[in-house]
């Protein structure tokens, strides 16, 4: 759904209930409006007069007064008492036209304003008893209080005949009239329990609706005990019956239609540029995250796009980052697959001339020349693959960072052991002798187990690989107090004093670094001395006299670790 | 009676190998190749159990674990994989050694025999090795039977040198646990005590090895 049809569907979600409301509120208004006038107009139309003359003749008293053509005409003077005596029927037009002057309701102007159809004697009666009194003006004054009630009420567009009617009822509900309605069930259930106005819906037998309202009047003086007008029940149609849109009603839907189309409106700007954005953050995603979106406006949109902005440079960076890291990772297959291609290939080499020999001068008996020489260096070559597998991966650990060391408590008695094992057939096979001496007490310092095995054998492999038949290798780990010293010496060639302040620098882009120089530090001693300083190990290799390499670790043991060896 | 040892091993050749390594160096091994094998077979009249951890169908560890909860019977990992974490994990899990591949046959015998070693019988603080009886407690030596008089610091020398048989130990260890500390000696004293105790010795004497650059070693035959 879209944002304006959501904003649309809202403002009539809310405008519709209360529309209705309105609605509602104001028939409820109307009714509470006729109750009220309708009972003012019982109390006043019930005067003691017209009590009177229910109570003297109820079987035909519907609520009509008396005809008292001078009682409708406040200021004309009273006709002659023939002329106007007539049955209700000449009366009536001059009823109506009496009434004229009162907006058109020929329900209202029917009401009260015509008299009672009564005997003539009866009315000749009343009249006459009417005559006299004052109560003239009342009907006046009704007529006055019904037209106020006529001209505030809404009756203007009522055009069906019906009138208020008017009927009487004793106090035990029954009407002496025959043409009075059954007193309504709720009205009397109120009345009886002491309520003295009650009002109810109802139906007449048109089918229209109606509106009862049930009044106790108070007992007159000098009336009847039992009173056949003990009770009055008036009823008129139902305003509500037909539902009028009156002014109110038409400007409140016009408001409602009136901020419809104003938040349409203001939603437009909105809509608008939420689409542009989208469509910027759409190029942005295309382009990885390098052209910003637009961001300049203050309000929640323009956060919007600072917020994608942001987050868009976060994940260019991280983008770099990875793309870097794999450039980084590439570079370092290929010189992995590189530097063990060269050894490989002079094994295979070794390999392959032995086989040649083998074949040029043996025969199923096994009497052939073997060159040793060769056969070691076969075994030389592939040790230092081996070697060179083990460095490469200790390398990557390396540059992985310190998150990748797994440290724990490393026995370095166990560690030389199984150095000093990996390089004696080596060394064996080359006349060196080599060696190795651990207290007895076990030695336990804090490291990566792998990296730092790695780093002592890279200083074990190279005192053996440039050492010569009758050389001497020894290795020798001794404590002193909370520190370790772990010597690998040898009376070999040694390095070249110029080489020996770089010979642990880590050199891993340089190319000279990663081929083996015949002076042979090459990649071992420089991830010896990384191991080292990210262990907070020192290392130091010093020259030897006469001629060899004494490398010194040294570092902190492990003060009550467990063994783990 | 030979040392029996159980391979659990599924590479062929690689298996192959080291059966023929293990048979040269007089031992007797039983070989697995299938891990699930491992799990029934009784691993008590073993005296070492060589364990790969990269096996098809089982994992390792959880072999190692089983053989841990029926055994203590040394067990040595092989593995092509040189990781710290593994190898912290197979320790927990109770190995007694873990060798990364690619390894020198020799090297796998070293620390199979390494594993096999027994302690030297010290019963009564008496150590013989080679041709030399010490009786710790009573202070005396006997060389091939015949008794020799030594001094005491000649026979602490000594002593110190034949409680770690076959071991190389420091010459600086031994000056500073040996050597009278109020008479202050260096490591020249400490070779010139070596070198009468020799001459004492006689045709034993070979045992006393000097190692280059360490120290010296009590060899538990003479050589040649």
């Amino acid at each position: 759904m879209s944002l304006r049809t959501r904003l649309g569907l809202t403002v009539l979600l809310i405008a519709v209930p209360l529309l209705i409301g309105l609605s509602w509120v104001r028939s409820e208004l109307l009714l509470r409006q006729i109750e009220t006038g309708m009972r003012s107009y019982v109390l006043a139309h019930m005067d003691d007069d017209e009590r009177t003359g229910c109570e003297a003749s109820p079987e035909s008293y519907s609520g009509e007064r008396g005809r008292r053509p001078q009682s409708r005409r406040p200021p004309a003077p009273p006709p002659p008492p023939g002329a106007d005596h007539l049955p209700g029927e000449a009366d009536a037009p001059t009823d109506d036209a009496s009434d004229a002057n009162a907006p058109d309701d020929p329900e209202t102007s029917g009401r009260d304003a015509r008299p009672p159809r009564d005997g003539p004697e009866d009315r000749a009666g009343r009249r006459g008893g009417r005559r006299a009194r004052p109560g003239r003006g009342r009907p006046g004054r009704h007529r006055g209080a019904e037209g106020d009630r006529r001209g505030r009420g809404p009756g203007r567009g009522g055009s069906f005949a019906p009138r208020p009617r008017l009927f009487a009822y004793s106090s035990a509900f029954v009407s002496f009239n025959p043409d009075a309605p059954e007193f309504p069930a709720s009205i009397r259930e109120e009345l009886e329990s002491g309520e003295d106005i009650a009002t109810a819906p109802g139906v007449d037998p048109k089918g229209q609706k109606l509106f009862h309202v049930g009044v106790r009047l108070p007992p007159l003086e000098g009336g009847l005990d039992d009173s056949p007008c003990a009770i009055v029940l008036v009823s008129r149609p139902d305003p509500r019956a037909h539902f009028e849109l009156d002014f109110l009603m038409w400007g409140a839907l016009g408001l409602c239609a009136t901020m419809l189309c104003a938040v349409l409106l203001a939603a437009g700007p909105i809509v608008r540029r939420i689409r542009l954005l989208t469509t910027e953050v759409r190029a942005a995603a295309a382009d990885h995250y390098a052209t910003p979106v637009g961001a300049d406006a203050s309000d929640e949109i323009g956060e919007l796009g600072r917020a994608f902005n942001e987050a868009g440079a976060e994940l260019r960076s991280h983008i770099d980052t990875l793309a870097e890291r794999e450039q980084t990772l590439r570079a370092f297959l290929s010189n992995t697959t590189h530097d063990v291609m060269i050894p490989l290939t002079v094994l295979q080499g070794h390999l392959s001339a032995l086989r040649d020999s083998v074949s040029a001068d043996g025969d199923a008996s096994g009497d052939f020349v073997c060159d040793a020489g060769r056969v070691r260096s076969a075994l030389e070559e592939s040790h230092y693959i081996g070697s060179l597998l083990h460095n490469l991966a200790a390398a990557a650990k390396l540059q992985a960072g310190e998150a990748s060391f797994h440290l724990f408590a490393v026995n370095l008695g166990d560690l030389v052991e199984r150095v000093a094992h990996r390089h004696a057939p080596i060394a064996r096979q080359s006349g060196i002798e080599l060696d190795f001496a651990v207290p007895e007490a076990p030695a336990t310092t804090l490291a990566d187990v792998t990296l730092l095995e790695q780093a002592v054998s890279n200083l074990v492999h190279n005192a053996v690989r440039y050492n010569e038949d009758g050389g001497h290798v020894a290795v020798s780990l001794e404590t002193q107090g909370d520190q370790f010293i772990l010597r690998v010496i040898d009376d070999g060639p040694g390095i070249p004093a110029a080489d020996l302040a770089h010979v642990t620098k880590p050199r891993f882009r340089s190319d000279a670094a990663r081929t083996r120089d015949p002076a042979g530090q090459g990649l071992g001693l420089h991830i010896a001395g990384d191991v080292a300083a990210r262990h907070g190990f020192d290392l130091r290799i010093t020259t030897r006299e006469p001629h060899g390499v004494e490398a010194t670790l040294a570092g902190t043991l492990c003060t009550s670790a467990p063994d783990a060896g | 009676m030979t040392e029996r040892i159980l391979l659990v091993e599924d590479d062929e050749r690689l298996g192959a190998q080291i059966i023929e390594h293990l048979r040269g160096a007089g031992l007797t091994p039983t070989w697995l190749t299938d891990g699930n094998q491992a799990l029934y077979e009784d691993p008590r009249p073993y005296s070492l159990i060589i364990l790969d951890l990269m096996l098809p169908g089982a994992y390792g560890l959880d072999i190692l674990k089983h053989l841990r909860t029926t055994c203590d019977v040394p067990v040595l990992i092989l593995s092509a994989r040189n990781d710290t974490h593994d190898k912290v994990r197979s320790l927990e899990l109770g190995a007694d050694d873990y060798v990364t591949k690619p390894f020198w046959p020799e090297e796998l015998l070293a620390r199979v025999q390494a594993r096999l070693r027994r302690p030297s019988l010290q019963r009564d603080g008496l150590i013989e090795i080679g041709a030399l009886r010490l009786d710790v407690v009573g202070r005396s030596l006997e060389v091939n039977g015949a008794p020799v008089e030594l001094t005491p610091v000649e026979f602490d020398l000594l002593t110190a040198l034949a409680k770690r048989p076959g071991a190389a130990i420091q010459r600086g260890w031994l000056v500073d646990n040996v050597l009278d500390p109020e008479r202050e000696g260096t490591e020249r004293t400490l070779d010139v005590h070596v070198s009468r105790l020799r001459k004492k010795l006689g045709a034993a004497s070979k045992q006393v090895a000097t190692v280059w650059g360490v120290g010296y070693r009590l060899l538990t035959d003479a050589p040649g």
